[in-house]
């Protein structure tokens, strides 16, 4: 009868094994980089709309108006970039399996409270009653079939409406700022959408309902 | 003093009834008791449902499993590669024993005729009797068979007044035949003629063969159904059991066709005529009385398949409920030194491949539907909500399934084993698959496995619930 050296055998295998779960964590990690590349540009743009609040308090004679359109630019631009990261960070993260996606993740949100704040402050500095902040909370470690079509109607409103400014945060994160906007506001579940910082809007809403609380300004362009 | 002497008498009786044992007995195999079933039953979903918890503990499991299948591949790699198999005799033509071809029938009508012609149509160098048990069919059959027997002499008849079943029906012939070998036909196969003459020399390869088997294969596949089970059976009845003969780790002897040493199968009492798969039974008592089973390549044996997907699953069902039973019965045999690799190396692998591929397909099937049922409800809700452009949905619906890197790597790996068996079976049989095979080649690597899962959980709840065994 053939004698087959089963230990040996397994070793190999084993070793194989090992190499397979070091490809796996390779790829894994891969994706986590690319992805935290462009959060890591997201954030940049916040931290630069940081400094033109600061550039507007230290120097006495600021020329508003071109201050405000800069501020406008950046906020704006911010935006856009951010705007896919959700379902972004959702699909890879349900396909991760060694890397450690909490940092990017909450990276991102702070990003966003930066923005959110910088909105509404913009909108005092410059007088813009138009531009409208709008809140979004959604979930990210549970499915939430609400929160898609939420994300996909708001999709379209944003669209119509530039003066809208859509801004993502997970209700389910243990970030303290993220808390804090949500005891503010009474947001006990997901999705909830906070529009202009007064109104709160619990569970799914249709495009009607939400334009009841909007002012759409269809005209004004605002990427100069 | 006085203790000692009972001890050694004991003793003596021990090792006494062990030999009984070992040469003539075989474990009996018992019904699995309901309480314990349900208790088994409770304790895997249990599991089940923790493993599908966590993506953590899914993968974890997953890739003990993979390790498993990786294993077993790469000692059928080493087998290929370096340990080249050993030919069987060349025998004169009056060295050839005498042989006896029992078939068994039970409503084959629309077979019988043409199984019987390629049976009559058989080379052999000595003349050969060929007894057909008919187990009391409602057909045509006992009208065929008599009229094959009128015009044929060496055909004889036995005809059962109840159903008995195939295993009883085959050991009612045993006991009217002294030829020193066997052959089982069933009758819907059509043995090619040179089968005979090529299979008996291996009874002579080595000493202690207790049956050859020949490599199994669907016969003219006509509908999807069976493109799909043709496939099945090549990659399962080729490669694999080539590679495991070389160790002696050969489990089956498949009820199509089998030849036995008339001598050996009698003394280890014949077939078991209470199993839904007295085929398996066998091969693994044959094993358990130490007789080896051999495997013949150059035969390659066309038999009918289940043309429908409810005779399909009927047909496994009973062989899967048949697999469960016998190894619960044998599994003494698992991890046994005693049994060389079919304990260390065959049955385990035979039992974990089963194990990974419910596994696999489970998760799959998990995935899917989960993503599926999200998809759905996402739709209903925006439909409900607001009348919006349904190509957004529809978008969304048709984006493919997310999987993690880890799943992705094993499955492609054990796809890649399972392609590697494919083609080499392919070789071994001779044939050539062209672009029709592709519908079905998709078909099972992608949906079949799914099936075999659902099957295989059907029927181990069923055995373990200890259901009624039906043929």
């Amino acid at each position: 009868m053939v004698k087959l050296n089963y230990m040996k055998t397994l070793i190999f295998v084993i070793i194989v094994a090992l190499v397979i779960v070091a490809i796996i964590k390779f790829i894994d990690e891969m994706k986590l980089n690319s992805l935290k590349k462009e959060v890591s540009d997201y954030s940049i743009e916040s931290e630069s709309t940081n400094l033109l609040f600061l550039y507007a308090d230290t120097m006495q004679h600021v020329d508003k108006d071109k201050l405000c359109k800069v501020i406008e630019f950046s906020t704006k631009r911010q935006l856009d970039k951010g705007y896919y990261f959700v379902t972004l960070l959702k699909t890879y993260e349900e396909a991760n399996l060694l890397a450690d996606y909490e940092e990017t993740r909450n990276r991102y949100f702070l990003s966003n409270v930066a923005l959110w704040l910088y909105t509404t402050q913009s909108k005092t500095l410059c007088n813009n009653s138009e531009v409208t902040p709008l809140l979004f909370f959604y979930k990210t470690n549970t499915a939430c079939p609400d929160c898609i079509v939420q994300g996909q109607i708001l999709d379209k409103i944003r669209e119509k409406c530039p003066n809208v400014r859509v801004i993502t945060l997970a209700s389910d994160t243990d970030l303290s700022i993220i808390k804090l906007i949500m005891s503010q506001y009474n947001v006990m579940d997901a999705p909830t959408l906070v529009i202009d910082n007064k109104d709160v809007l619990e569970g799914v809403q249709n495009e009607t309902s939400i334009m009841k609380y909007i002012n759409c300004d269809v005209e004004k362009n605002y990427s100069e | 003093m006085i203790t000692v002497k009972i001890k050694k008498i004991k003793k003596e009786k021990k090792s006494k009834s062990d030999v009984f044992m070992r040469k003539k007995r075989a474990p009996v195999g018992k019904k699995m008791d309901k309480l314990t079933g349900i208790a088994i039953i409770f304790v895997l979903v249990l599991l089940t449902i923790f493993v599908f918890s966590s993506k953590e503990v899914m993968s974890t499991i997953y890739f003990m499993f993979g390790t498993c299948s990786m294993f077993s591949a790469a000692i059928y790699v080493q087998l290929h590669l370096f340990h080249p198999e050993r030919k069987a005799p060349k025998l004169k033509s009056n060295e050839y024993p005498s042989i006896t071809v029992l078939v068994p029938n039970h409503n084959y009508a629309h077979t019988l005729r043409r199984s019987l012609n390629a049976i009559v149509n058989l080379k052999y160098p000595k003349p050969f009797d060929i007894i057909v048990i008919d187990d009391c069919s409602t057909d045509d059959s006992v009208k065929i068979i008599k009229e094959y027997a009128a015009r044929y002499p060496q055909i004889k008849f036995i005809r059962n007044e109840k159903n008995k079943g195939k295993a009883a029906s085959l050991n009612s012939a045993l006991n009217m035949t002294r030829s020193k070998i066997v052959a089982c036909i069933d009758s819907d196969t059509y043995p090619p003629e040179d089968t005979l003459l090529k299979m008996v020399p291996y009874f002579y390869k080595r000493r202690n063969i207790g049956a050859v088997t020949a490599f199994i294969t669907a016969a003219d596949p006509k509908n999807f159904v069976q493109k799909v089970q043709e496939l099945e059976y090549y990659s399962a009845f080729g490669f694999v059991p080539k590679m495991m003969t070389k160790i002696d780790g050969l489990t089956v002897t498949p009820g199509p066709l089998t030849l036995f040493d008339r001598e050996k199968l009698v003394e280890v009492g014949g077939f078991d005529e209470h199993n839904l798969t007295e085929d398996m039974e066998i091969g693994l008592k044959l094993h358990w009385n130490h007789y080896a089973i051999e495997y013949c390549p150059e035969v390659t044996v066309p038999t009918e398949v289940p043309n429908t997907l409810k005779k399909l699953y009927r047909q496994r069902i009973r062989w899967y409920r048949g697999t469960i039973f016998n190894l619960r019965k044998y599994k003494d045999m698992l991890f046994n030194k005693k049994y060389h690799h079919i304990g260390m190396f065959s049955l385990p692998t035979c039992f974990i491949y089963v194990v990974f591929v419910i596994l696999t397909f489970l998760i799959l099937f998990w995935n899917f539907s989960r993503d599926l049922l999200l998809k759905l409800e996402t739709l209903a809700i925006g439909l409900s909500i607001a009348s919006l452009s349904y190509i957004n949905y529809i978008d969304s619906l048709l984006s493919p399934i997310s999987f993690n890197s880890a799943f992705f790597i094993f499955f492609i790996l054990f796809l890649s084993f399972w392609v590697y068996y494919l083609i080499s079976s392919i070789k071994i049989a001779k044939v050539k698959l062209n672009l029709s095979h592709i519908p079905a080649v998709v078909f099972i690597i992608l949906v079949y496995p799914l099936f075999v899962s659902i099957c295989y959980i059907i029927s181990f709840a069923k055995e373990m619930l200890g259901g009624e065994m039906i043929w």
